[in-house]
């Protein structure tokens, strides 16, 4: 079941990673771990998204997506990056991961990223 | 984070999935210099604290039937630094990670100025809503 890949396909001084924040590129990260098929056309919920850093790619492949994070300042940043990237799949929410207070939403998929 | 879990489950269809991403602990960063391994990268004990309680959280949502297992694996990735002051401020900044493993920073400081290259593994895993 486990199952151990070495993602060394960029070898340039890129090397595939965002900024300071020392993560990979969100697109690579997904399909790195085989995630594509799972949340294309689907529902996802995300728990702990952040900024938004691997909001924006899930949405790119998603039927919708609702982002939630307790940081108030980072989940204004993760909205105004989908309003840049003019995605209008995405819907944020202020909420810790302990109390998401959803109603009857539900979801294909919820995404724990860096948030466990 | 079993709160966490659970408020997940609560939120997810039948057929449901849920995916973990995080930094695999049981892997320190490894710090490559002309493709050569020269040291690594030792994590905070808070981090190995939080990752040491999210798996302990993943088993126990587990055990107690919310999710089964379908699959994991592990996924390395790189990121480069320019040169040595820009990782040393980098580790400085960062609360996962502590310092370098005895030596490294040494053989590192030979050559200050040249580039740096993190390679750090992600753990992932699948689990089925049950």
């Amino acid at each position: 079941m486990t199952r151990d890949t070495c993602d060394d396909e960029d070898t340039s001084g890129r090397l595939g990673c965002a900024g300071r924040a020392f993560r990979p590129d969100p697109a690579r990260e997904i399909r790195a771990i085989g995630a594509e098929s799972r949340l294309r056309g689907r529902d996802v919920l995300e728990v702990g998204a952040g900024d938004g850093r691997l909001t924006l790619a899930i949405a790119a492949l998603a039927h919708r997506v609702l982002a939630v994070d307790p940081d108030a300042a980072a989940i204004d940043a993760a909205r105004a990056a989908a309003r840049t990237a003019r995605l209008r799949n995405v819907s944020f929410k202020v909420a810790p991961a302990q109390h998401l207070a959803l109603g009857r939403r539900r979801f294909d998929v919820a995404v724990f990223s860096w948030s466990l | 984070m079993v709160d966490a879990l659970h408020q997940a489950h609560a939120a997810l269809r039948a057929d449901a999935q849920l995916i973990d991403v995080r930094p695999d602990g049981s892997r320190p960063p490894r710090l490559l210099r002309n493709g050569r391994v020269v040291g690594q990268l030792l994590s905070a004990p808070e981090a190995r604290e939080d990752d040491a309680a999210a798996d302990r959280a993943v088993d126990r949502v587990i055990a107690d039937g919310l999710y089964r297992p379908v699959r994991a694996g592990r996924v390395w990735y790189r990121y480069r630094f320019q040169d040595l002051p820009a990782l040393d401020d980098y580790i400085r900044d960062s609360g996962r990670m502590a310092g370098y493993s005895p030596g490294t920073h040494g053989r590192l400081a030979r050559r200050a100025d040249a580039p740096i290259v993190v390679r750090r593994a992600l753990a992932y895993q699948f689990l089925a809503r049950i």
